[in-house]
């Protein structure tokens, strides 16, 4: 609920939900993959954090272990809501 | 040429075992550290993966090498490694942009073909960028560098239509698609391609054994074959790197000729970075 409410101080413009693919697309994920339905800038804030862990358009690609740290990385600082109980 | 290491490693295992004033803090969780590749830190940094590694966990999240040229070698280069730098998404075939998968390699994923024009949502397409490519690997380019294309009688490529994804039929744009019509360039085996520069893939998990994939990330600077040169401004690698996943796809190389270099920087083109590539 923190890393929610932290989010929505971040992007305080930033309203509604939008789906997030569990693995982002330019990492490996497939479109049709699963997807959880976050608060928008709960979405922005967990984007940020991929992209800070693995940065955007560089052309390179992650081994599946690697994946897999990453992903762990990411979603133990910010993780899926409706994975923890919580509705957002 | 300068060549540097970027890492991105989990700030609790930056602390455990690296100098507290080392590199920079992102967010509070993530430590971003830059080092020359030669600096004895990224032997201690490798040293680290590796027996994170052999309990099944990674030292540093990810990697980049990072490339740095004089004026004056890039323009002493014969040919150039073309990277761009400008990625975006969604995908061609996420706007209805058709491929024929009957070639593809069972293996690799590799061969698709492109069957229709390029449909892409190119609202997304970075606008003020001159060549820009989407996270599958479709490079398009804006109409002042097809013009500056066309009027300096560059050879190699054809420029294509790309629709946008309207929310009817799809609608012209201002962009055009770079396909490459000339021979590809024979990769050499002085490449180094790999996971990542402390593995390189001995196992051969990511090269195809049809030789589609020369492995799942370039390490080095590109080395070609002198013989498969011929007199295009634009060529891809025959050696494909990355993989089959998800939206994405193997990827070549794009090498570029001084004549077409020249044209970039004149325009001045946005978008995409140079390094050196070498005939062998």
């Amino acid at each position: 609920m923190q890393r929610l409410k932290a989010a929505q101080d971040a992007y305080p413009n930033s309203t509604g939900y939008e789906n997030h693919h569990f693995i982002p697309l330019y990492l490996g994920g497939a479109s049709n993959g699963q997807t959880y339905r976050l608060p928008t800038a709960y979405h922005k804030a967990v984007t940020q954090q991929f992209r800070r862990v693995w940065p955007y358009g560089q052309g390179r690609r992650p081994t599946p272990q690697e994946l897999q740290k990453l992903l762990l990385a990411v979603y133990s600082e910010y993780p899926i809501p409706q994975l923890i109980g919580i509705t957002p | 040429m300068r060549e540097t290491i970027e890492f991105r490693i989990a700030e609790r295992d930056a602390r455990m075992h690296l100098d507290p004033g080392l590199g920079v803090s992102l967010g509070g969780s993530i430590r971003k550290v830059v080092l020359p590749v030669d600096d004895a830190r990224v032997g201690r940094i490798a040293q680290l993966h590796r027996a994170y590694g052999e309990r099944g966990d990674a030292f540093f999240l990810s990697w980049n090498l990072h490339r740095s040229y004089t004026e004056k070698e890039l323009r002493a280069a014969e040919l150039l490694n073309l990277i761009v730098r400008a990625r975006f998404e969604p995908t061609g075939a996420m706007c209805g942009t058709t491929y024929d998968e009957s070639s593809t390699c069972r293996h690799c994923g590799a061969g698709a073909r492109q069957a229709s024009d390029l449909v892409l949502d190119t609202r997304r397409i970075p606008k003020s960028k001159d060549i820009a490519q989407t996270i599958a690997g479709e490079v398009v380019v804006s109409s002042r560098f097809a013009t500056a294309f066309r009027e300096s009688g560059l050879r190699g490529a054809e420029l294509r239509p790309v629709l946008h994804q309207g929310r009817g039929k799809p609608l012209s744009s201002d962009w055009l698609q770079l396909i490459v019509t000339s021979k590809p360039r024979s990769l050499s085996t002085r490449t180094v391609a790999g996971n990542n520069p402390f593995d390189l893939d001995e196992d051969d998990a990511f090269r195809c054994p049809l030789g589609h994939i020369a492995g799942l990330n370039q390490i080095s600077e590109l080395y070609v074959e002198r013989s498969s040169l011929d007199d295009a401004d634009v060529a891809v690698t025959d050696k494909l790197f990355g993989d089959r996943r998800g939206e994405l796809r193997p990827e070549p190389r794009l090498l570029i000729s001084p004549r077409l270099r020249d044209a970039l920087q004149a325009l001045p083109a946005q978008g995409y970075a140079l390094e050196a590539a070498h005939f062998v």
